[in-house]
């Protein structure tokens, strides 16, 4: 009955570009290829109008971290200044902006009197107005004043052209951060391999299709038609797998599992395939529900992948001390705190897009690419039926591989437990929070 | 909002280039079904070096904006040639070897554009995100569903028209 209704081909098939490239008065092909260059200007032309803020940068805990300064506020306020003297006493041997932890009425005076002698008297004018007569009351003015005075001494040699000295000598960390990242994170690593795998597995889509394509014509069928139903089943699956992607991996089910399920959905994708697809007296239009696996599967890795790249990128800040050590990051003794926020923010977003492109490289570049040349030797040694039985036991593999992984909690797995102290185990604590954040945002 | 345009935008063109490339080179150049099939084969391997190679350097100048914008007019100037090339029946009938040289390089070039820009609006959407809590998936779907309009009814079309070894 299916093939009974699917058997009749409309006249004009393609309702969209088929109907634009039929235009008499263009050569053939081209009609695409304007609206390839169409939608490009006019999503430069939009890009150009949009407001910048919505492609600045942000950081996933900084909520978080503005929730925290804002309770450690309010504590100051009810502590007193006398959490401010200790806190004061405490960083006294770093620089003199990049330490105080005052009122942003203060820090302006400190930064208009920068570094001069002129600081100190302003100070306690300050100090003898609004701030001060609220310290009175715990009766800590007094040593206030001699810890910022202790700290002016020790700042007061940070001038701006040891500043300026010490930035022209600083490099780039980007690429430090990346390799200490991997060396850090063995799940970087896995990742990886496992898009690169995924990459590899999906790059025979097109000899699917070759493949059914030689199904239709043995048998009769309208391979176009054929194609076309493939391609929608393809779409549909995929946005639907797109919009319930994000919300299975933040709040029912773990990264690691749902990328075991994707190969499992390409396991019995190809299973399908290498089966009674070609070798049975059946429809092949059977091959639009094959194509279901590749639209989930397709969309769960792609929504991993974004996830796993953000988490790689968000790392970087855990390193941000060992880079001062290594002096790629000036230290707090010689830059402002100013200079000191802005090269950890830097840090921070240093390898947002860099991450996203380097495991989209590996997945789409070479995977991609390794796949589609491993497929097409083999497809000529081999039937197509054979092609997904290798295939098949390859995904197969590489699905026990991975669960392997992560049953036996190796340093590559999301669910190891390193010892405390270790940056392993920051780095696993820092997954935590910014999955907790993630699904708080998805709750509100 | 922007995003949402971004991947409308670019996979309604992107279909049409991943079905159209290898029919529309056989019919305006004399190139082989091998190097064609090596053209295609080599996009990703090109793709793999320039995508984290800039995306790194909008990363360090913070310049994610900027840097979407130079890649979509690199991939404007790189398929521009497809756009012009079958006016002039005269050239490509005469010099087939060097429309596809030139064809050949173009569509590196535009493809290392799109890639790209791929790369970088995927990043911004998931920033974008974590920003205001939409989910991820909710976003990249509309180039799904923007794929899947535009290139179900054009590879229906092209298929019909062409030899499948060639799109493959």
């Amino acid at each position: 009955m299916i093939n009974n209704f699917l058997h009749p081909v409309p006249k004009q098939y393609g309702f969209i570009i088929g109907q634009i490239n039929e235009v008499e008065f263009l050569p053939k092909y081209v009609p695409a290829f304007f609206i390839l260059l169409f939608s490009s200007a006019l999503e430069i032309v939009l890009l150009a109008l949009w407001n910048d803020g919505d492609f600045e940068m942000v950081d996933p805990l900084s909520k978080e971290a503005q929730l925290a300064a804002k309770e450690t506020r309010n504590s100051d306020e009810e502590l007193g200044t006398e959490y401010q003297i200790q806190e004061l006493m405490a960083t006294a041997s770093s620089s003199l902006a990049g330490t105080l932890k005052l009122s942003t009425a203060a820090a302006s005076v400190f930064k208009q009197a920068h570094l001069s002698d002129e600081i100190g008297k302003r100070l306690e004018v300050f100090m003898d107005d609004g701030e001060a007569s609220r310290q009175e009351k715990t009766g800590a003015k007094q040593s206030n004043k001699s810890a910022i005075s202790s700290i002016l001494e020790k700042g007061l040699h940070n001038n701006e052209k040891e500043l300026a000295g010490e930035k022209g000598k600083r490099r780039n960390p980007q690429w430090i951060l990346l390799k200490m990242i991997l060396a850090q994170d063995g799940r970087a690593l896995k990742y990886i391999i496992v898009f690169t795998m995924y990459g590899f597995l999906h790059a025979p889509v097109n000899f699917v299709f070759l493949g059914v394509e030689s199904v239709c014509h043995e048998r009769g069928y309208n391979f176009s038609q054929l194609a076309g139903c493939m391609m929608i089943s393809l779409a549909s699956v995929e946005t639907l797998a797109f919009l319930i992607a994000p919300w299975f991996l933040n709040r029912c089910v773990s990264r690691s599992n749902i990328i075991g399920f994707g190969f499992v959905i390409m396991t019995i994708r190809y299973g399908f395939y290498s089966g009674w697809y070609y070798t049975g007296e059946i429809s092949p239009y059977w091959a639009v529900l094959g194509e279901w696996g590749l639209g989930l599967s397709y969309a769960l890795f792609c929504t991993i992948q974004a996830e796993v790249s953000l988490m790689l990128a968000n790392e970087s800040r855990l390193f941000i001390p060992e880079l001062r050590r290594l002096g790629y990051l000036g230290d707090e003794k010689s830059c402002t705190k100013e200079q000191l926020e802005e090269e950890e923010r830097s840090v921070k977003m240093a390898l947002r897009a860099t991450v996203q492109a380097l495991l989209d490289g590996f997945m789409s570049g070479l995977g991609f690419g390794a796949g589609a040349l491993i497929c097409g030797l083999l497809i000529e040694v081999y039937s197509y039926s054979s092609l997904w039985r290798i295939i098949c036991i390859i995904t197969a593999a590489a699905c026990l591989l991975h669960q392997l992984v992560e049953v036996t909690r190796s340093r590559w797995s999301d669910s190891r437990k390193p010892p405390k102290g270790t940056i392993a185990f920051e780095i696993m604590e820092l997954s935590k929070k910014l999955k907790e954040v993630r699904t708080s945002q998805l709750v509100g | 909002m922007i995003f949402y345009l971004h991947y409308i935008l670019m996979t309604s063109g992107l279909s049409g280039v991943g079905v159209l490339l290898a029919v529309f080179f056989k019919h305006y150049t004399d190139a082989s079904q091998g190097e064609i099939g090596l053209l295609l084969m080599s996009f990703p391997f090109v793709s793999m070096i320039i995508k984290p190679l800039f995306c790194s350097m909008a990363d360090r100048c913070q310049r994610h904006k900027k840097y979407l914008i130079y890649s979509l007019a690199v991939e404007l100037i790189g398929y521009a040639p497809f756009a012009v090339i079958p006016f002039f029946s005269q050239f490509y009938q005469d010099h087939p070897r060097a429309s596809w040289y030139i064809l050949a390089l173009a569509c590196h070039v535009g493809n290392a554009g799109l890639g790209l820009a791929w790369s970088l609006g995927d990043s911004l959407a998931m920033n974008m995100s974590q920003k205001n809590g939409t989910p991820f998936g909710q976003i990249r779907m509309t180039g799904t569903v923007s794929f899947g309009v535009v290139s179900t009814n054009e590879a229906a079309w092209v298929l019909k028209e062409a030899p499948l070894e060639m799109v493959a």
